[in-house]
């Protein structure tokens, strides 16, 4: 999967997630710059990402992320 | 092998020796494996009581073992149940007292954590995370690592696996000079803060615990200062052992993860539990919170739920968490208590999101007021929470609580949040203050600084001679 | 590995620089201790030690010498009542010391005498005369005595002392000297500098006390005694006080009692004086505590059996027991002191510098802390009988 292809599409999850039409991503976007990017919707997030891409995260990848860039880059190498 | 003993620094200083001698990576992990083995000797008095340990080692690497040829949900879950069943037993929790017990007796220190290591590697073999063949050695090394034997941190066995027996800190003469100014920083932490609080707290705690003639407001002020003090000895003897373990590690090449991050100047309960005791939050978050959180959202995902399923998760994360502390039924109440203070905290943060939104909610947590209220309250449900940790049999327990009574706890905690808040408020306002007077001042010269440390030391012999009673690691208990 | 040696060295370096600063200045401030001479171990507070089992432990060594000495051993109302100046001034013929500590029992008189013993040679020995003060409140066990939360349970002031500096290790069978007694000198003068920061600690201690509170401790002066009259309520506090820190209900220790008989038969035996003083209490106290009459049948036990040695003495002081005379229920108010200390004076003059040394028993075979410290073994008669 393209890397734009994986940006576009997390960030249509993200909206989706945190309910906010015009939440804009990029690499360094971490938990602090998104309201509502919390341990609890961390963990909805992941599942929706696994739903949309179709993979799944080991307990040590999903408690390591630590920004955007990360997310995308394991996305990438898994779908 | 007490952390103060004379023999634990002649001990320390064979070793980094002994581990400098050569840069040949088997000759370290031998030098390594070597000091563990010796380490945990000391414990024993008789080689039969390293064998329970020995054997729930040997189960544990079973089952990674096993985990490694068949990658199934079955063996992972045989796996952590025979581990949790064996862990139980030898701990001998009070809930289980009809199991029965072995005959003599033998080593638990460390236990604890070997458990957490275990089923970390347990789990990361069976998701893929590990791939590594992990050697029965190298399985001793991590697992009995003498640094984080007694009390953690808790590492992961890829960071543990990246510089095991290679220098994966490059040692030049300013490293070694923050280790060395890092574990006598550990020391002074230990040997005068928290030894120091220990000793008051073991004369003013009597008072509390017996039955005495205190008006209200004392007793609620003598409440007030034994659960500060008792809070001040933990940090500053857990957080001083932490000092001196990880600058231990530099010296002998490795980078042991951090365990506390100024938990005291946490804004929300919720960032206390990011700052205190990090490897232990972060092992129970990664493999007991989301994992549940997981699975709890899979069956009911509606995202109107969230808040409330991250609340049955808190508690049950916490309440597991202060079952591990101890193993009598306040151990329970602490988990519980802590658990219900994430949970409070999480309910108001999504309270005041919905009723402020998000930018106006963020502006308040901004303002000094509401930061310096957030610390207090923080640090005073904390404080008023570890009760459970000095009074662990539950008919003492009780006997305080109705002694105190509801009013006698709430003024308590109102009086510590309070004394708490306008101290940080001054204390930062101070720093502040210093640190401007600070940019003029003098750099340290090699001579200053090693002036300074040495009388560190000094301060520290001082003290521990005045002491009579060596300080003991409370950590280790746990 | 070249960095770590070097910043060790460095340290080290600068550790020593401190050290030998502050040994310096240690010696500035107090000069030698170790020069010899009777001391009055009492005003510890005034030198380098500061306390009193501080004082006895490294400061013993000036007991190690040939002079004919009276060493007074016991708890606080020993320290109290025998002035040791005024002991000293009508005693010509011995060099008096008061080795009295606060809160001892009778373990840990047991334990002075061993610490003086330690540093003696055999001929040495032969001069000592030890004054031993007792009442009932010494006779309580070791377990039960000791035991707030700043020490291992059981263990002494002496004991704390011992480990302090690491002169003796703890092992289950107790102490153990890892610094031969011989170089106790020379093991304190390594501990100076350490010794004046705690000095200085507690200087400063006391100069915060005196800002915040007007006085120096909470201790009360001797003038302050002299005045104090106590109340009922006081006299019924001291009872209750007294009841809660026996340990038992309506006797004194049995086995405390054993340790005493054995540390006087060790004592004679080994052809040194004793004399042991019944130490008065205010008649109120010793009328309503219910530890006296155990006491009495004791104390009769020990007179029987040591009573027509000649090297033992018990002098009489029972007639000093008026409660206006005393500051609380056990420590004799300064006037009293004066006519303790006269009268022991009195005593000793006669028992111990008219006695000539020919008359004096003459044994010895077994050293006496050897003795003392094996402890039920007991020593059937003395040669000298």
């Amino acid at each position: 999967m393209q890397k734009t292809e994986v940006y576009s599409k997390l960030t249509a999850v993200f909206q989706d997630v945190f309910d906010e039409d015009d939440l804009a991503l990029t690499p360094q976007t971490t938990a602090d710059d998104v309201d509502g990017w919390d341990s609890l919707s961390h963990i909805r997030l992941v599942l929706a990402v696994s739903k949309a891409f179709g993979v799944k995260f080991s307990a040590s990848e999903i408690g390591n992320l630590k920004n955007v860039g990360e997310f995308a880059d394991l996305i990438e190498k898994k779908a | 092998m007490s952390l103060t003993s004379p023999l634990f620094f002649a001990f320390l200083a064979a070793v980094v020796i002994a581990f400098h001698i050569s840069e040949s990576v088997p000759y370290r992990r031998f030098v390594l494996g070597a000091a563990n083995a010796i380490f945990m000797a000391s414990y024993l008095s008789d080689v039969t009581q390293v064998l329970p340990l020995l054997a729930f080692l040997g189960l544990g690497y079973a089952s990674i073992y096993a985990l490694y040829r068949r990658q199934s949900p079955l063996v992972l879950t045989a796996g952590v149940v025979a581990i949790l069943c064996c862990y139980v037993f030898l701990k001998r929790f009070s809930f289980f007292e009809g199991l029965g017990q072995l005959p003599f007796p033998y080593l638990t220190i460390g236990l604890s954590y070997i458990l957490f290591r275990i089923l970390h590697m347990m789990v990361d073999v069976r998701s893929g995370d590990l791939t590594e063949r992990i050697g029965p050695l190298a399985f001793f090394r991590f697992t009995c690592n003498f640094l984080c034997f007694v009390s953690g941190p808790i590492q992961r066995y890829q960071d543990f696996s990246a510089m095991d027996g290679k220098a994966a800190v490059q040692i030049d003469a300013s490293v070694v000079y923050a280790a060395f100014s890092r574990i006598a920083t550990g020391y002074v932490k230990f040997v005068i803060i928290a030894a120091t609080a220990d000793y008051a707290f073991t004369f003013v705690s009597p008072h509390l615990l017996q039955p005495s003639g205190y008006s209200f407001l004392k007793l609620c002020a003598v409440y007030a200062t034994v659960a500060s003090l008792y809070t001040v000895y933990l940090y500053f003897n857990f957080s001083g052992y932490m000092d001196i373990v990880i600058g231990i590690g530099t010296l002998l090449g490795q980078t042991l993860p951090e365990n506390f991050d100024r938990p005291f100047s946490a804004r929300s309960f919720l960032e206390f539990w990011q700052r205190w005791h990090m490897t232990l939050s972060q092992w129970f978050k990664f493999y007991l919170f989301n994992p549940l959180l997981m699975v709890l959202m899979t069956w009911l995902p509606t995202p109107a739920l969230t808040s409330y399923l991250g609340v049955l998760a808190f508690f049950i994360t916490f309440g597991v968490m202060g079952i591990w502390h101890g193993t009598t039924a306040v151990f329970v109440i602490y988990g519980l208590l802590m658990g219900a203070g994430a949970s409070i905290n999480k309910l108001w943060q999504v309270a005041c999101t919905e009723r402020l939104g998000k930018k106006r909610y963020r502006a308040l947590t901004e303002s000094a007021a509401y930061i310096y209220s957030a610390r207090g309250l923080t640090v005073a449900y904390f404080v008023l929470a570890l009760t459970c940790l000095w009074v662990p049999e539950l008919p003492q327990f009780t006997a305080l609580l109705a002694r105190l009574g509801i009013a006698g706890v709430a003024t308590t905690f109102v009086v510590v949040a309070v004394a708490f808040g306008i101290a940080a408020l001054i204390l930062d306002v101070v720093q502040a203050r210093l640190r401007i007077l600070d940019l003029s001042g003098i750099k340290g010269g090699v001579i200053t600084r090693n002036l300074h440390l040495a009388g560190k030391m000094m301060a520290i012999v001082a003290v521990a001679t005045l002491l009579h009673k060596a300080p003991d690691f409370v950590y280790k208990a746990f | 590995m070249k960095y770590i040696l070097r910043q060790s060295a460095l340290t080290l370096l600068s550790f020593a620089f401190l050290y030998v600063l502050l040994a310096g200045a240690s010696f500035l401030v107090f000069p030698d201790p170790s020069s010899a001479g009777p001391r009055d171990f009492q005003a510890a507070e005034r030198t380098l030690y500061m306390t009193v089992p501080k004082y006895v432990f490294l400061g013993r060594s000036v007991l190690a010498d040939p002079d004919r000495k009276i060493i007074l051993v016991g708890a606080s109302n020993t320290g109290v009542g025998f002035r040791q100046k005024l002991v000293q001034s009508k005693l010509g013929c011995a060099n008096v010391s008061n080795l009295a500590m606060g809160g001892a029992n009778i373990s840990e008189v047991k334990q002075v005498i061993n610490l003086v013993h330690e540093v003696q040679t055999d001929r040495e020995r032969q001069q000592n005369t030890f004054v031993i003060g007792i009442w009932f409140g010494m006779f309580v066990d070791s377990d039960v005595h000791f035991s707030d939360g700043d020490r291992h349970r059981g263990e002494t002031d002496v004991d704390i002392e011992r480990y302090r500096y690491g002169f003796y290790r703890r092992t289950p069978d107790g102490p153990v000297a890892v610094l031969p007694p011989q170089w106790l000198d020379a093991g304190v003068m390594a501990i100076r500098p350490f010794l004046l920061i705690e000095k200085v600690a507690r200087e400063a201690r006391a100069g915060v006390n005196l800002l915040l509170t007007g006085r120096v401790s909470a201790q009360r002066t001797d003038d302050e005694r002299e005045s104090v009259v106590m109340s009922d309520a006081d006299k019924q506090k001291a009872l209750a006080y007294w009841k809660e820190s026996m340990g038992r209900t309506n006797d004194i220790s049995p086995a405390q009692v054993d340790v005493l008989k054995q540390t006087i038969q060790a004592l004679l035996s080994s052809g040194e004086n004793v004399v042991l003083v019944d130490l008065p209490i205010p008649a109120w106290h010793r009328d309503a505590s219910p530890y006296e009459p155990s006491y009495r049948l004791a104390l009769k036990d020990l007179l029987r059996e040591f009573g027509d040695q000649p090297n033992f003495l018990s002098p009489n002081m029972a007639d000093l027991d008026n409660d206006v005379d005393y500051s609380d229920e056990v420590h004799a108010k300064r006037h009293l002191a004066d006519v303790w200390s006269i009268r022991l004076a009195n005593t000793l003059d006669s028992f111990v510098c008219r006695q000539k040394p020919d008359n004096a028993p003459r044994v010895t075979t077994l050293r006496s802390s050897e003795l003392m410290t094996n402890e039920p073994q007991r020593v059937s008669t003395v040669a000298g009988n």
